[in-house]
């Protein structure tokens, strides 16, 4: 009896067992490439936004940005600017980029912002790249659809 | 786990160095991301005399996302709902990494000086705000003292 209900056990678990192992593989198999595709097109797209940034944007020492300041806004004093995004003070050779606002950002943590789909500068709410309309947020990546398109 | 980020290391030690009057934040020993928070019902608000706790928890791409901050404190309030979530807008589309977990702590204990039916996360509370105000003040008075009254020393 017990060997009858191994057999049986052979028979019905392992087909199944196969069965649900080729699925699963299948999906993944699809699923995979499109979603490496979905990782390449943001990267792509994010890339894209930095690049324009740079055009728009310059990135430069926080030296030459802190003179140029004290030239056109004479009594600004700069020994003690951090960077809000990180809290970290700038030294002179710090990479920053500074905004048409006078606010001034670490170019590494201004770009992972600005890259995230975010148009505004975090301390005035100021568009980021001058001349851009004030805008809400931009769309998420990570956010669902709108319905309209889900239709 | 990751290193914690500078930026988190500054701000916890600034919050107990130079803490905020009638709100403390202190992060758990195993999780330095997550922090046990209290705040001091506002003076001439229903929630005056209660201690409300709430828990925040920095994500890992804070400060590119707003932290999760959430009561655990029972709370009448329309823009809180009764799982404890916030409706305030600096936690949602209008954060910034120039804001900290003070800043977003001071404007919470501002929303309960200031509760917004109009822009309500509990719609019920907030029908009752807009339905008979003072009604609904004494239920958030009441709520206070039964949920959120201070240990006795």
């Amino acid at each position: 009896m017990f060997q009858n209900e191994s057999r049986s056990a052979v028979i019905v678990i392992l087909p199944s067992l196969f069965a649900l192992v080729v699925v699963v593989l299948l999906v993944v198999v699809c699923l995979l490439p499109r979603f490496s595709r979905g990782d390449r097109a943001i990267k792509k797209h994010q890339q894209k936004r930095i690049e324009c940034l740079n055009s728009k944007v310059k990135a430069e020492q926080f030296v030459d940005w802190a003179k140029k300041e004290q030239r056109s806004r004479p009594g600004s004093s700069f020994s003690t600017v951090l960077c809000v995004i990180c809290l970290e003070d700038f030294t002179e050779s710090s990479q920053i980029r500074g905004l048409g606002c006078h606010h001034v950002f670490h170019q590494e943590c201004l770009d992972n912002w600005f890259s995230r789909w975010n148009e505004y500068c975090p301390l005035c709410h100021r568009p980021i790249i001058p001349g851009a309309k004030r805008t809400r947020k931009s769309r998420r990546w990570d956010e669902p659809p709108p319905v309209a398109f889900m239709i | 786990m990751a290193a914690l980020p500078k930026r988190i290391v500054k701000e916890t030690e600034r919050l107990s160095k130079e803490p905020v009057p009638g709100i403390s934040a202190v992060p758990h020993d195993d999780n330095l991301r997550y922090f046990d928070v209290t705040i001091d019902g506002p003076s001439q608000s229903p929630y005056e005399g209660g201690l409300f706790r709430l828990e925040l928890f920095l994500p890992d791409d804070y400060p590119m996302t707003p932290p999760k901050v959430r009561f655990l404190t029972k709370i009448y309030h329309p823009n809180i709902d009764r799982l404890g979530r916030i409706c305030l807008d600096v936690l949602k589309s209008n954060w910034s990494p120039a804001l900290q977990i003070r800043t977003i702590l001071l404007s919470i204990q501002a929303l309960l000086g200031a509760p917004n039916p109009d822009d309500p996360l509990a719609n019920d509370v907030a029908q009752a705000w807009k339905e008979d105000q003072s009604k609904a003040i004494e239920t958030a008075k009441q709520w206070t003292a039964q949920h959120a009254a201070r240990p006795t020393a």
